[in-house]
C-alpha cells in the first residue's frame, strides 16, 4: 500500500489526479463497508461522499503511522456513526433489507451469507467485513473501530458463532 | 504453547494473512495436533470465501458521488485573440465541473500575463 501514501502524499500537495486515483482505489470499498455497517444505501452514499471529501480536506494529516486504507476506513467509521447518532435523535429507523445488485444474480448461497450477515450486531458485522474482505489484521482492525485487540477477538469469536448456526 | 480457545480466535487471521510470524507458527504448531482446530479452520476458509463473494456483489459508490467529490478539472471551450504577437488581448471560456470560468490576458511579446479570472458561479441546479 505504498503506492495508496505516495498518492495520499501527492494529494496533500493538491495534485488532483492523486487523489482521483486514490477514490477510485477506495470509493467502492467505503461504500461497501458503510453499506455492511450501516444497511442502508442513503446513508451509506452520505458515508462514502463525506469519507472521500475528508480524505481530500485532510490528506496532509496522514501521519504515516497506519496504513491507508486503516486511516480512511477510520474516517468512514466516524462519518458513519455521525449518522447513526443524528438518525437516532430523529427517530429514523436506519436498517433496511440489504439488496443485491440483479437479485437475478444471486446465488442461494450469497443470499443465505447476506441475510445471515444480517442478523449480526453492526459491531460484530464491520469485524468480519473487514477481517474476510478488506484483509485487515486484528490490530489495525481494533485501530479502526478505536476498541482493544481482545474486543475484536472476541467480536469475532461470536459472529462465526452466529453465523455458523444460521448457515447450519 | 496456546490451547484450542486462544487458537480458535486467532484463526480468522490466519486465513486472512496477518498474524504476526510468531503467532502463525504457534497456531500452526496447535493445528498440527488438534483435529477439532483444524476443522475450524476449514469453517473459517469457507466463511471466508463466502463473505468475500457476498460482499462483492454489492453495489460500488454510485457515479454520482464521484461526480460531488472530485475536484473538477477545467476544459476550455473558446478564446478570442485579439492583436498581434507583440502586444495583445485574450479573452478565454471555459468549463469547470458546473462553473463556466472566464480569463482575461494581456499578450505581451508572447507572453501571457492574466488580467482578470472570474469563478463562473453555479450553473444549472445546484
Amino acid at each position: 500500500m505504498g503506492d495508496a501514501a505516495h498518492l495520499l502524499e501527492q494529494a496533500a500537495k493538491g495534485d488532483e489526479g492523486a487523489f482521483a486515483r486514490l477514490y477510485d482505489r477506495f470509493a467502492d470499498r467505503v461504500f461497501r463497508y458503510a453499506l455492511t455497517l450501516l444497511r442502508n444505501r442513503h446513508l451509506a452514499e452520505e458515508v462514502t461522499q463525506e469519507t472521500m471529501l475528508a480524505v481530500w480536506k485532510g490528506a496532509g494529516s496522514y501521519s504515516g503511522r497506519s496504513k491507508v486504507s486503516t486511516w480512511i476506513f477510520g474516517i468512514a467509521r466516524n462519518q458513519a456513526h455521525r449518522l447513526l447518532e443524528r438518525e437516532a435523535r430523529a427517530h429514523r429507523r436506519v436498517e433496511e433489507p440489504l439488496f443485491l445488485p440483479d437479485p437475478a444474480e444471486a446465488v442461494g448461497k450469497e443470499e443465505a451469507v447476506s441475510n445471515a450477515l444480517s442478523t449480526l450486531p453492526a459491531s460484530q458485522r464491520e469485524v468480519v467485513f473487514l477481517t474476510f474482505y478488506e484483509g485487515l489484521s486484528y490490530p489495525e482492525i481494533a485501530s479502526v473501530l478505536g476498541v482493544p485487540e481482545g474486543t475484536v477477538k472476541s467480536r469475532m469469536f461470536h459472529a462465526r458463532r452466529k453465523l455458523a448456526e444460521a448457515l447450519r | 504453547m496456546i490451547d484450542c480457545r486462544e487458537a480458535r480466535e486467532l484463526i480468522p487471521w490466519y486465513v486472512n494473512g496477518t498474524l504476526s510470524a510468531g503467532e502463525a507458527r504457534e497456531l500452526a504448531v496447535h493445528l498440527a495436533g488438534c483435529p477439532a482446530c483444524r476443522t475450524e479452520l476449514a469453517d473459517a476458509i469457507r466463511l471466508s470465501i463466502e463473505v468475500k463473494t457476498a460482499v462483492s456483489r454489492l453495489p460500488g459508490a454510485p457515479e454520482r458521488i464521484r461526480e460531488k467529490v472530485l475536484p473538477q478539472s477545467e476544459v476550455p471551450v473558446a478564446r478570442l485573440d485579439l492583436g498581434s504577437f507583440f502586444l495583445g488581448l485574450s479573452l478565454g471560456l471555459s468549463v469547470k465541473g458546473n462553473k463556466i470560468p472566464v480569463q482575461g490576458n494581456l499578450c505581451l511579446l508572447g507572453r501571457r500575463l492574466k488580467l482578470f479570472e472570474t469563478k463562473g458561479g453555479r450553473h444549472g441546479r445546484s
